[in-house]
């Protein structure tokens, strides 16, 4: 049927709503020119979150880059204090005109 | 006067029809939830309403294309206020929701180079069933007339 059920890599606490922002964070991130799209949709100041982005900006692209490991992953933002549950929920939702 | 909110079958299919034309490479979606459901609907020609609106769709995608589609038409978008109801992209993990082998009992459906999916009316009431609110016992209610 042309879709691929990827495994939730934020656990069992996750929500559907933070896997989504995360799932297409991600596709569209890989993509400069939507990566492009989102960065100036979520620092418009006009995006109620974009001083929240700017705060955490350096660890949502971590988290939104391609990642070939999402366990080692965590496991490194852990060690920062951080999972990749907590900072998925930080991932600015896309609503309006985007 | 727009339609407000999501109830009728052919507000899918013009929906999918639109975003068929409108994309410029092949991409794919699954639908689910209320959504879903008006798909079948269309497809054996009904033209009954939900018994309560659906405020969005609810689609499932791996195409860049499509989820762009979708973020253009999400909650506050011109997309909304043109057709009183949104697109929530969700994440492939709800889809661990229906039981297993659903992609084999499914149907598909190209609109130009849009391939949709959908689960069958059964699959698709799994997820509203063990929720059990009162809307999606309405939904599962108006369904059987798909069976």
């Amino acid at each position: 049927m042309g879709q691929e059920i990827v495994i939730n890599p934020l656990g069992k606490y996750a929500s559907y709503d933070d896997l989504g922002r995360l799932e297409y964070g991600r596709l569209l991130w890989a993509n400069p020119a939507s990566r492009e799209r989102l960065i100036r949709h979520w620092t418009s100041p006009s995006h109620p979150h974009h001083a929240r982005f700017a705060e955490h900006r350096a660890l949502l692209e971590q988290v939104l880059a391609p990642a070939h490991d999402d366990g080692l992953l965590d496991a490194e933002l852990r060690a920062q204090g951080h999972s990749l549950r907590t900072v998925a929920r930080e991932i600015p939702p896309v609503f309006g005109n985007f | 006067m727009p339609r407000k909110e999501l109830k009728y079958p052919t507000q899918i299919e013009t929906w999918l029809k639109d975003w068929g034309e409108r994309l410029k490479e092949p991409g794919s979606l699954v639908l689910i939830g209320s959504g879903g459901l008006l798909w079948h609907a269309a497809q054996r020609g009904l033209e009954t309403a939900l018994p309560e609106n659906s405020m969005d769709v609810d689609p499932v995608t791996r195409s860049e294309a499509v989820a762009l589609l979708g973020y253009e038409a999400m909650i506050g978008s011109e997309f909304e206020k043109e057709h009183g109801w949104h697109v929530n992209l969700m994440p492939a993990a709800v889809l661990l929701e229906m039981n297993e082998g659903w992609q084999q009992r499914a149907s598909s459906k190209q609109y130009g180079l849009l391939e949709v999916t959908v689960p069958s009316v059964p699959d698709l009431l799994v997820p509203k069933l063990k929720r059990g609110e009162p809307r999606d016992i309405l939904h599962a209610s108006w369904a059987k007339k798909l069976s």
